[in-house]
């Protein structure tokens, strides 16, 4: 079957592979939070606070920093929720080997409206002793392709 | 100046590279063809299937063989992982980049070759482990007795979100090459390695030998999206042209591929035996009109076509040192980008290509590139209109991640949002030029070698869309 197809060739801008993590993109807003498995859930109250998240084709989460020195598994899941919606899990993700930052992608699939709410959970992906040291600084943005 | 360029990239002359790439890999054939056609079947790994057992044998033969090899052999188990990554770090595999596919697809024609040489089964195809349709491993590999057993936290990813249909079913209707990549990445394929726990968590994965059939999987998630499923690749040189060498043949002999061969290597060297993958069914063996086609497409090239609408060149062979910014007016003008930047609405981008001739030095550093600011400094602000973003090395030329290996460096970097800036600004006039800088900033205090050389190999602005057009297949 003979198809044409555009190929985005724009993201890849992103394999310039430290655009987001070394200085960002002056037009990107960006929400910054801080996980470890004590607070392990991070809210955004409106997605539209990164910018228009209804032309958005994903959400990009970078792992900003990554404390994990007994390379505890872990992964991410991103949920959203329509306003006076029920919660729905958009994506998982996770870093590979558990302790090496980097920046992951989410596609939104058309669901997020601007008053949608955005959560994203650390989710071990085995057990955790006290006192293991896990901390995560996570930045959300938004990406059209 | 302004060039029209519309180049037919994907292997013109698919049959030229199709060629070499087949004598390479299959050490030369009588008749090309019909190796094309015999190649090596990689299977579904699953139970009940008299195939897959015999498969799964020539595997375990494999692997006891390779694990005796001294790790001074490059085809040893060891010397064939230390290739992935040791217990400190990664080495040569790219993760994170727009070449994880492709590295590790070449990562494991290699390995099958050796495969195929050390147990003398030429035909050998390398199993793959569908984590969507059989969540367990395959008690092949729990054996303690066998080559294939390690020790590993968990022997099934269970019900994982991201082995799901859904989740798969939503990665698999991108068709982006890159986007796509980067989901399989970072969800089945990364959450994968952190649930089988054990080396399979570690830098040094390809310890464990689920981690092949593993990444055999992933690399049939590109195949059936690829040739299943007709999304294309990427074509631009700046995808297809960068090499690796670190590799080694049957024979343990240095082996280079680059990425644009990878691309047409499940077409010519081996064949996977298709399953489903979420809602996207296994494909009927291809008949022989099926074939034929691919037989034509070998020898005539595919009719992919690459189009970009400019591509203008700003300088070549420039060479700047690390610790100076370096600046270059090009002779674009804003009436050439004028339907692009006149208009908030364009569906238009522009690219700046950076290519460079080699990796620097060190790589305590990033580029940050601005448009239109000759003097732009290592503290000039992300802030400022007139940066448009930055990228680091990976790899240096004295070795280390990549090292020697990479000789020649490419990034691109999307401009479009800076000339748009530019022109809301009324800096950016018709008929004006248009400057680029590239400014090193090191990561620390200061540079560690702030004389070294870096050539910029070609440096163009890119207006796209890409259209890319395949022939039926």
């Amino acid at each position: 079957m003979s198809r044409s197809r555009k190929l985005a060739f724009v993201s890849c801008a992103l394999l310039a592979a430290c655009c987001a993590a070394r200085g960002g993109n002056p037009q990107t807003p960006r929400a910054t939070g801080h996980l470890d498995l004590t607070h392990s859930l991070f809210e955004l109250p409106r997605a539209a606070e990164l910018g228009d998240p209804e032309h958005a084709k994903f959400v990009e989460v970078e792992l900003a920093e990554l404390v994990n020195p007994k390379r505890v598994p872990i992964s991410f899941e991103l949920r959203l929720q329509p306003p006076g919606g029920d919660k729905e899990l958009l994506g998982t993700f996770a870093p590979f080997p558990a302790d090496r930052p980097g920046t992951f992608i989410v596609a939104t699939q058309g669901k997020l409206s601007r008053e949608s709410k955005l959560f994203l959970s650390l989710v071990p992906l085995a057990k955790t002793r006290a006192g293991d040291e896990l901390r995560v600084t996570v930045k959300l943005a938004l990406r059209a392709e | 100046m302004s060039s029209e360029v519309t180049r037919r990239v994907f292997v013109h002359g698919l049959g030229f590279v199709g060629m070499g790439l087949v004598l390479a890999t299959l050490g030369g054939c009588e008749s090309l063809f019909k190796s094309i056609r015999e190649r090596p079947v990689r299977r579904w790994l699953r139970s009940g299937s008299p195939e897959v057992d015999a498969a799964l044998a020539i595997y375990r033969d494999a692997v006891a063989a390779m694990k005796a090899l001294p790790s001074s052999d490059p085809r040893s188990w060891h010397a064939q992982t230390a290739l992935h990554g040791t217990a400190t770090g990664f080495t040569y595999c790219q993760h994170g980049t727009n070449h994880f596919f492709s590295w590790h697809r070449a990562y494991l024609a290699y390995f099958e070759q050796i495969c195929q040489q050390l147990t003398g089964e030429k035909k050998f195809g390398l199993p793959y482990w569908n984590w969507n349709q059989n969540p367990a491993i395959l008690a092949a590999f729990t054996d303690s007795t066998s080559s294939l057993f390690n020790a590993r936290s968990n022997t099934t990813v269970g019900t994982n979100f991201a082995f799901q249909d859904a989740t798969l079913d939503t990665i698999f209707t991108d068709t982006n090459f890159f986007s796509f990549g980067s989901q399989i990445e970072g969800a089945p394929h990364n959450m994968a390695h952190g649930i089988v726990g054990g080396d399979m968590a570690n830098y040094d994965s390809p310890l464990d030998p689920v981690f092949w059939t593993h990444h055999c999987m992933v690399d049939y998630c590109w195949a059936k999206w690829n040739l299943e499923m007709a999304n294309d690749n990427p074509n631009d040189p700046a995808w297809t042209d960068p090499s690796w060498s670190h590799f080694v043949d049957r024979n343990g002999d240095p082996a280079t591929m680059t990425a644009g061969l990878t691309t047409i290597m499940p077409l010519l060297t081996y064949r996977y035996e298709s399953s489903a993958i979420g809602s996207h069914p296994a494909e009927p063996e291809a008949d022989s009109a099926t074939l034929a086609t691919l037989e034509k497409r070998v020898r005539t090239g595919a009719d992919v076509r690459f189009e970009i609408k400019k591509r203008v060149p700003v300088a070549e062979r420039a060479s700047m040192r690390v610790a100076k910014p370096f600046s270059t007016a090009t002779t674009l003008s804003a009436s050439d980008l004028a339907s692009l930047v006149e208009s908030d609405r364009a569906t238009e981008r522009v690219f700046l290509s950076v290519d460079y001739a080699s990796l620097p030095a060190t790589n305590d550093f990033f580029v940050r590139v601005f448009l239109a600011l000759p003097n732009a400094q290592p503290q000039t602000p992300t802030s400022d209109p007139h940066y448009a973003g930055s990228f680091a090395f990976f790899g240096t030329s004295a070795g280390g991640h990549g090292g020697h290996h990479h000789p020649k460096t490419n990034f691109l970097v999307d401009v479009t949002e800076t000339l748009k800036r530019l022109r809301a600004s009324g800096e950016l006039r018709a008929g004006a030029k248009i400057s680029v800088q590239l400014v090193a900033v090191p990561f620390g205090a200061r540079l560690a070698k702030p004389s070294a050389e870096l050539v910029v190999e070609r440096l163009d602005f890119i207006v796209t869309p890409v259209h890319v057009r395949s022939q039926p297949k």
